[in-house]
């Protein structure tokens, strides 16, 4: 449950950026880089520091 | 062409197929036939250069142009090829399957696609919605996302999430870690978090770009709905008539068609004779055990 929340909320930040700056929108490596630091590697630092 | 439903597709067919697919082959082939070459139809600038096909639509689709990577022999000579290559029948079985899928899917629109290439250059259209791929890449999406080009997309997506068994951390442990070593082999560089994310990039993707374009057209801009068969009737639309040879002498042209027809109520006529035929014999099996005689 804690990473679907995780995962809808990278969502949201991904739409909301998205449709700002629609150019992101196109790009699948962005997208990939923008998931992958969203649910791997920002969570990891966080859980790193506490 | 196809906004979504080309990351969304390998996830459904992934249910279906289970441990008989290979699931990163069956994404890159689910994206090859646009990999190389939809930069160029919408056109990019380099050094202040700006490089763009002539003709988007006969570029994308057509031939001469980049159309055959649309065939479904295409996929086949990939596949042939991944087999040579690394000997592994599921590998290029999964490839195939991916590119079929976005062949087939792309026939939806008006341009349609050189399915049976090299064999004819016909293009095969059912004209459901809209090909704007010409008019660049954000009339384009207003287009696609008023359409039926994004009921399309949004029909995957739901099939998808029922299917959303697929996405969790069992089923990537349970299936698509054993289908495909590229998994086994990843998971010595990277955790099992990072793994799962990277096997569900697309339709996160897909997903979210859904969303956030229809967003775009219709809240951001004004772009209008037009649901009807071939629209929107807004945009000026490239059809696949434009692009097939007028008097196309084709086979598919000449004789598809009528073939295709007769074919259809040849089997439509063996089959209703053929139920016929079992319910006689059903009948007259049951009838001497049901019948007073065999009391």
């Amino acid at each position: 449950m804690r990473e679907l929340a995780l995962y809808i909320a990278a969502g949201v930040v991904y739409i909301a950026l998205g449709v700002a700056i629609p150019e992101l929108l196109f790009s699948w490596i962005e997208g990939a880089v923008y998931l992958l630091i969203a649910v791997w590697v920002l969570p990891a630092l966080l859980r790193r520091r506490s | 062409m196809s906004w979504v439903a080309h990351d969304a597709e390998p996830y459904v067919i992934q249910k279906h197929l289970g441990k008989r697919i290979a699931f990163v082959p069956l994404l890159i082939g689910s994206y090859a036939p646009d990999l190389a070459t939809k930069w160029f139809v919408y056109g990019a600038g380099l050094f202040g250069v700006e490089l763009k096909a002539d003709n988007p639509a006969q570029f994308h689709r057509g031939y001469p142009g980049a159309g055959f990577t649309h065939s479904l022999t295409f996929g086949v000579a990939v596949a042939a090829l991944i087999f040579l290559i690394w000997k592994s029948r599921i590998w290029a079985l999964s490839f195939l399957i991916g590119q079929w899928a976005h062949a087939l899917t792309d026939t939806l629109d008006t341009v349609g696609t050189m399915l049976l290439f090299p064999f004819t250059t016909h293009l095969f259209s059912l004209g459901a919605w809209a090909y704007a791929g010409q008019t660049g890449r954000y009339v384009d999406a207003g287009a696609y996302f008023s359409g039926l080009g994004f009921v399309w997309d949004g029909f995957w997506l739901a099939w998808g999430v029922l299917s959303w068994r697929v996405l969790t951390r069992a089923y990537f442990r349970e299936t698509i870690m054993v289908a495909d070593p590229f998994w086994r082999r990843a998971a010595r560089y990277l955790p099992e978090t990072a793994l799962v994310a990277i096997y569900r990039i697309s339709f996160f993707y897909g997903t979210c770009r859904w969303i956030a374009w229809l967003i775009w057209a219709h809240v951001v801009h004004a772009f209008a709905f037009d649901l009807s068969w071939g629209g929107p009737k807004w945009v000026d639309a490239v059809q696949s008539k434009e692009l097939n040879a007028s008097g196309c002498s084709c086979p598919s042209c000449c004789s598809a068609s009528p073939k295709l027809a007769l074919s259809l109520a040849v089997a439509a006529a063996g089959r209703i004779s053929a139920r016929r035929a079992r319910r006689e014999a059903a009948s007259t099996s049951r009838s001497p055990r049901d019948g007073p005689d065999a009391r």
